[in-house]
């Protein structure tokens, strides 16, 4: 039996990273919802004083004002859409490389295997700045790319330096060693003989990884998604040097509205949509591991 | 019907001499793998991923070292180390070098502090509302962190924090308490409970256990996220940019004005300077992080 | 026509020789196992069978086809793995019905040969189960139905009785042996367990360092085992350095004579060399008349007879063991005779010296050459 007073020290020692995510995370938001609502001051009234274009609640529980002049406009809506297709192209990529990658590595364990899944990790470490500088320089107009095109006689080759394929692109590059890593690892909890048994029940390679290894991996697959899903909608850097001045991401459209027109109310709207984007992304994850953690199969 | 011949002389490899009469193809001699379609086209695939991860970054090496180059030309047309002379004369990078590795670690240090106890706490004891609390850090990390910076600006500037050295530190620590919290806690949840009740059998303290037994087996763990934290400080561009600029300017956010502002070959040696501590520090965790340390940590348990 | 035919199979894992030129044959319809210690080669001598490894020499046929680089899927062969292999994401009826789903079979036909397959096993009412709800027999039973279930020319078993408990080992294994027998199915099963080897095979393999050490029916095995690897791993023997000389073996540095009248039988073993002496504990004769030649160290009572462990005389190295009936005083210091022993040297059986049926006749060992 523990005792309340136990269960309040283990709380007590679980606290500080939640302590400081509450006031440095929770509190913001909860204030950036009252923001975008229409409430300039208490908390908000550092940032209304020096903001341009906002949209007050005076006094009203609410107004959707500010959404409604944000979501109506006509670049906002291209961003979101140019959002939408970058995250799902982006994401679709990232999985079927992680999961080529993940499934060699785990099937043939060769030492080239290894190698492969070694190299996949690498953008992990190289600062995203860097990373988003170096693809934009490799993949632009007097890249390496279009240098090789026209040298085999392609000068019409697209440089994708400054366009949202550039981007995908850029995303791909720094979000796969998460998802090696998250479907490898899930890869490698698998069994031998499960895979050796559909084998012999006399499916081939593909069918056995699609049957078999899929359906056992499917959690570790889920979370991946929705980590690189997450991250591609909020991400800043890549679209802001990569991408092109207009429609881009919603990331540097958010940054700009605040940073160049100086309309932090509206920033935040762009902010909130982009959250909302990323909780329906998290949905199955949550399912996922809710039921991982519920019915796993115990160990047969 | 049935017989051994478990000690006839060993053929060994002999197929040459056995193979007198060239009727019969032995399966032995296809043993050897052929080159067929199948791995020219895995050897391919290869290739191709390697040249899309490594080709911007040994293409930026290039940039760094060359002094005139033109499109469309492979390589240079002329070398020059000049941009390695001159980013040193400018005080405002130097002091940005120094800055960035006074703040990372700094923040990872801090960030250890304040998640390790928690993420024991959360893999060892039936803290209440454990679930809750893992979900509430995760949902911390769905939202962008653009809108999250220009809430924390106003908070920043009621706690008089803006442009102060705490308020980067803090500021670059929201960004590690994730994985600085989950990590480990997989870690040592993947601790079998009888090595810590072994120790304690044979007479070791509560305190003890921890720092001989639990603390070694769950350092891969920590190790690779503590590697993390620093990479993410390092690598804290948008926060610090908003919070500390103009007092303190770090790598990443000087890199933002040379993309813009100064020709490619000084990006280029300024990016290679940068990426030099992430490429060590690669190489010290590469095997933890394949052994699995930083995926088991983001299945929520 | 011919089941199993393995010639001269060898694989090398990690600079190590796992499986050393082996060949095999298995008769159709018998169940042949692969005993051994762990490391001798068996589990991959049978994912060679499967498909599973690849040999580096030595050709694989089964019923007259070379299987040799023939991938799983494609080989007549089913596996039962040590772990059951189970899909967790599947019912036992998916799990056992996958294999022929893939042949594209009429659903009704899958129905039918599942449904009659899980009636074989006794699992019938739990087809919509998950292998997670299943007890460690059950699940057992079900990898047992999803192998058998392909109508295979040749069923592999990888260790299926090592996950589960001693009582319920003895009744599966013998569940299984009744199956297979009705099923008439060729069979290899691989096992560390000599008894489950001894008690379910028509013939057994007995491995050590990648080789065949002998193959033989469990009878054969126990009686003249052929090398000293094999006496010592199939029961319980005694051996001992010894030579013989005044009618019995003089043994280690013992000064005592220990009496063995059926060396009046058996001619022309060379007195004065030294051989491997192996006596089985039955095969030991203790009584406590006559002169002693030996004293009684301890006693281990096993029900309706009795082991003694023995010292003889002047030799403090050499333990000797025997069974006798539980009415045999077994007290202080006894005299010991040999009704039977067979004689190694260089770990090769050279001869049994037994009442009626010398070596030589039986297994056609000469005295010269019994090393290969």
């Amino acid at each position: 039996m523990k005792t309340a007073i136990q269960r309040g020290w283990y709380f007590l020692a679980a606290s500080p990273p939640v302590v400081l995510v509450a006031v440095f995370i929770g509190f913001p938001i909860a204030v950036t919802v009252t923001y975008t609502l229409g409430h300039l001051g208490g908390a908000n009234s550092a940032i209304s004083s020096i903001a341009l274009h906002q949209v007050s609640s005076h006094g009203h529980l609410a107004t959707f004002g500010a959404y409604s002049a944000v979501l109506t406009s006509h670049s906002f809506l291209e961003d979101l859409v140019a959002t939408v297709w970058v995250t799902a192209a982006s994401v679709g990529l990232v999985l079927l490389l992680a999961w080529l990658v993940a499934l060699y590595g785990r099937l043939a364990d060769t030492r080239v295997a290894r190698l492969l899944t070694s190299f996949a990790v690498v953008p992990l470490f190289i600062p995203v700045v860097i990373g988003s500088y170096a693809i934009l320089q490799f993949w632009s107009y007097g890249g390496l790319v279009k240098t090789l095109a026209h040298a085999v006689g392609l000068p019409g080759f697209p440089a994708l330096g400054y366009t949202l394929g550039g981007v995908v692109l850029a995303e791909v590059w720094v979000s796969l060693p998460f998802a090696v890593l998250m479907i490898g690892s899930g890869l490698r909890s698998i069994p031998d003989s499960a895979f050796d048994a559909a084998r012999d029940a006399g499916a081939s390679v593909a069918r056995a990884a699609w049957t078999v290894l899929l359906p056992m991996n499917l959690v570790p697959t889920i979370i991946a998604t929705s980590f690189t899903g997450i991250s591609i909608l909020g991400s800043f850097t890549v679209p802001y040097l990569v991408g092109p001045t207009s429609p881009n991401l919603l990331g540097p459209d958010a940054a700009q509205t605040f940073q160049s027109f100086n309309e932090p109310q509206q920033a935040e709207v762009i902010a909130m949509v982009i959250f909302a984007l990323a909780i329906v992304v998290a949905v199955p994850y949550l399912w996922a591991t809710y039921r991982s953690n519920n019915d796993a199969p115990s160990a047969a | 019907m049935s017989s051994v011949t478990a000690g006839a002389p060993a053929p060994g490899r002999t197929s040459q001499e056995t193979m007198a009469a060239p009727a019969r193809s032995t399966p032995r001699a296809g043993r050897r793998r052929p080159l067929t379609v199948r791995r020219v086209g895995v050897g391919i695939g290869i290739a191709l991923l390697a040249a899309f991860i490594f080709g911007p970054l040994l293409w930026l090496m290039l940039w760094a070292f060359a002094g005139v180059w033109h499109y469309p030309s492979l390589l240079p047309q002329s070398w020059s180390l000049s941009w390695w002379r001159q980013i040193f004369h400018y005080p405002q990078l130097v002091r940005s070098v120094g800055l960035s590795f006074t703040f990372a670690p700094i923040v990872t240090l801090v960030s250890a502090v304040v998640c390790l106890p928690a993420a024991y706490a959360l893999a060892r004891f039936p803290v209440p509302g454990r679930r809750t609390l893992l979900v509430v850090l995760f949902a911390s990390n769905a939202f962008p962190k653009i809108g999250l910076y220009i809430t924390i600006a106003g908070l920043f500037y009621a706690l008089h924090l803006m442009g102060t050295f705490f308020g980067v530190v803090l500021i670059q620590l929201l960004g590690t308490v994730v994985f600085m919290t989950w990590i480990p806690a997989a870690s040592f949840a993947s601790i079998p409970r009888v090595l810590e009740d072994a120790a304690r059998d044979v007479g070791a303290g509560r305190l003890r256990v921890f720092f001989t037994v639990t603390l070694p087996l769950a350092a891969p763990g920590i190790f690779v996220a503590m590697v993390l934290a620093f990479l993410a400080s390092f690598d804290e561009a948008q926060g610090t940019f908003l919070v500390g600029v103009p007092n303190y300017v770090t790598m990443p956010v000087q890199m933002y004005s040379l993309v813009s502002d100064y020709p490619p070959q000084a990006a280029a040696v300024f990016a290679v300077l940068l990426s030099v501590p992430s490429v060590a520090l690669m190489l010290l965790v590469r095997k933890h992080v394949l052994g699995g340390a930083l995926a088991r940590g983001f299945e929520l348990r | 026509m011919d089941g199993l035919v393995i010639e001269h199979l060898s694989k090398s894992l990690g600079g190590r020789v796992v499986v050393d030129d082996l060949s095999l044959r298995v008769a159709p319809g018998d169940l042949v196992c692969l005993l051994g210690p762990s490391g001798c080669g068996k589990t991959t001598t049978l994912r060679m069978i499967g498909g599973f490894l690849e040999s580096d020499s030595g050709t694989i046929a089964i019923n007259g086809k070379d299987v040799t680089t023939v991938p799983p899927e494609r080989r007549p062969t089913a596996m039962v793995f040590q772990n059951y292999a189970l899909w967790p994401h599947m019912t036992v009826f998916k799990n056992v019905s996958y294999g022929l789903r893939l042949r594209k079979l009429a659903k009704d036909v899958v129905e039918e040969r599942v449904v009659a397959m899980l009636r074989l096993v006794n699992l019938a009412e739990k087809r919509d189960r998950h292998p997670s709800q299943l007890s460690g027999g059950e699940q057992q039973r079900v990898a047992l139905a999803r192998a058998l279930v392909l109508e295979p020319d040749l069923l592999l078993l990888d260790e299926p009785l090592s996950n589960l408990d001693a009582k319920l080992r003895v009744g599966v294994r013998e569940e299984i042996r009744e199956i297979q027998q009705r099923l008439g199915i060729a069979t290899v099963f691989v096992t560390h367990d000599q008894d489950e080897a001894l008690t379910i095979s028509d013939r057994i393999a007995v491995m050590s360092g990648g080789r065949i050490e002998q193959y033989d029916d469990a009878d054969g095995l126990y009686r003249l085992p052929r090398t000293s690897f094999v006496a010592s791993f199939i029961g319980v023997m005694s051996t001992m350095p010894g030579r013989v000389g005044d009618g019995g073996f003089l043994l280690g540095a013992s000064t005592a004579v220990v009496a063995c009248p059926a060396l009046a039988s058996s001619p022309g073993i060379e007195a004065g060399v030294e051989w491997s002496v192996g006596v089985r504990p039955e095969d030991v004769r203790v009584q406590a008349g006559g002169e002693p030649t030996a004293s009684v160290v301890k006693e281990i009572p096993h029900g309706h007879f009795k082991e003694l462990v023995l010292r003889l005389d002047g030799d403090g190295s050499t333990a000797l063991r025997a069974y006798v009936s539980s009415e045999t005083p077994s007290t202080g210091r006894v005299s010991v005779s040999f009704a039977r022993a067979l004689l190694y040297r260089d770990g090769h059986l050279v001869h049994e010296v037994a009442a009626s049926a010398p070596v030589e006749a039986a297994i056609g060992v000469s005295r010269a050459g019994v090393a290969p």
